[in-house]
């Protein structure tokens, strides 16, 4: 129970990135941004950067592999700023999350490198000193769960669901990402919610039965 | 319109979610190299003069091609074509 708890309220030893600033303050940001002040870009991927990882890490093989994504998304991002334009009221993570979405995508496509990257992911647990042994079992279990979870569903409503709880988009903004209906986006939000919450109380009793099976 | 379980289980799946948040370590690599690889973007100018030297002839051609096509189509579009059907 200890654990689901622990999947619903978040990880303590993450700490949260600053709260997204008002709508007016990230125009103000961007602005500064494509005049190249740096300052701002690292305010930018303070507020964005958590949002950004999330909504692609289903979407990638391997942390390794997302965080070659996020950055290639950034930097993607900041060298094209002039071609960011508030059209209808897209937000900037709206724009940020499509840029993220299809380079996930193209990684996924191109698909090579993926063992190398695994077993680089595999030696950064060990090298990666966790603050308790506890804390890494709960991180490692509730991403796993997740990810294992994530990776049963097809991969469009993946996207969606992704773009939906990671990036935390509206339904129009993730339909205009995955090139649906907004109404299509809440019809799978809604199919696809259930069976993941489900699908992880399952999962999670399994583990927590195995570790009861284990105690002596 | 959403009920009071569709908020619950929307607010459930976002703080599971939060499970695949970088850590602080990752997250302060991450940003090292997106600044760094930011700073190292080469200049437009200078990556256009590279893009041609790679295949000078090939590029130049088409380079001049484009301009040709831009400065034909701007005479074209100075022609006053109503006017003269006219006659």
């Amino acid at each position: 129970m200890y654990l689901l708890f622990a999947i619903l309220v978040g990880r303590p030893d993450r700490i949260p990135g600053p709260p997204e600033p008002p709508e007016a303050e990230v125009q103000s940001l961007v602005l500064r941004s494509r005049g190249g002040d740096t300052e701002a870009m690292g305010a930018l991927y303070e507020f964005y950067v958590e949002r950004v990882y999330r909504s692609v890490r289903p979407l990638c093989g391997s942390a390794a592999a997302t965080e070659d994504v996020v950055q290639d998304a950034f930097v993607k991002a900041f060298a094209s700023l002039h071609g960011y334009e508030k059209r209808d009221n897209q937000r900037f993570i709206a724009w940020l999350s499509t840029i993220a979405l299809n380079g996930a995508r193209n990684q996924s496509a191109r698909g090579r490198r993926r063992r190398e990257l695994r077993e680089r992911d595999a030696a950064r647990e060990v090298t990666e000193a966790p603050r308790t042994p506890e804390s890494a079992l709960l991180d490692a279990e509730a991403r796993g769960r997740l990810l294992r979870a994530l990776e049963a569903l097809p991969k469009r409503d993946r996207e969606v669901l992704s773009l939906r709880y990671g990036a935390d988009l509206e339904a129009s903004e993730v339909a205009a990402a995955c090139a649906l209906s907004a109404a299509n986006v809440r019809k799978i939000c809604e199919r696809q919610r259930r069976r993941l919450l489900a699908e992880l109380t399952i999962r999670n009793d399994e583990d927590e039965a195995a570790r009861a099976g284990e105690d002596p | 319109m959403m009920n009071d379980d569709d908020t619950r289980e929307d607010l459930q799946l976002n703080r599971a979610f939060s499970a695949l948040s970088p850590s602080t370590q990752e997250r302060e690599h991450m940003r090292r190299v997106i600044l760094a690889a930011y700073a190292a973007l080469p200049p437009l100018t200078e990556e256009w003069l590279t893009m041609l030297r790679s295949r000078p002839v090939a590029n130049t051609i088409y380079t001049f091609a484009a301009a040709a096509v831009l400065v034909l189509g701007v005479l074209l579009s100075a022609v006053p074509w109503a006017a003269l059907s006219e006659l």
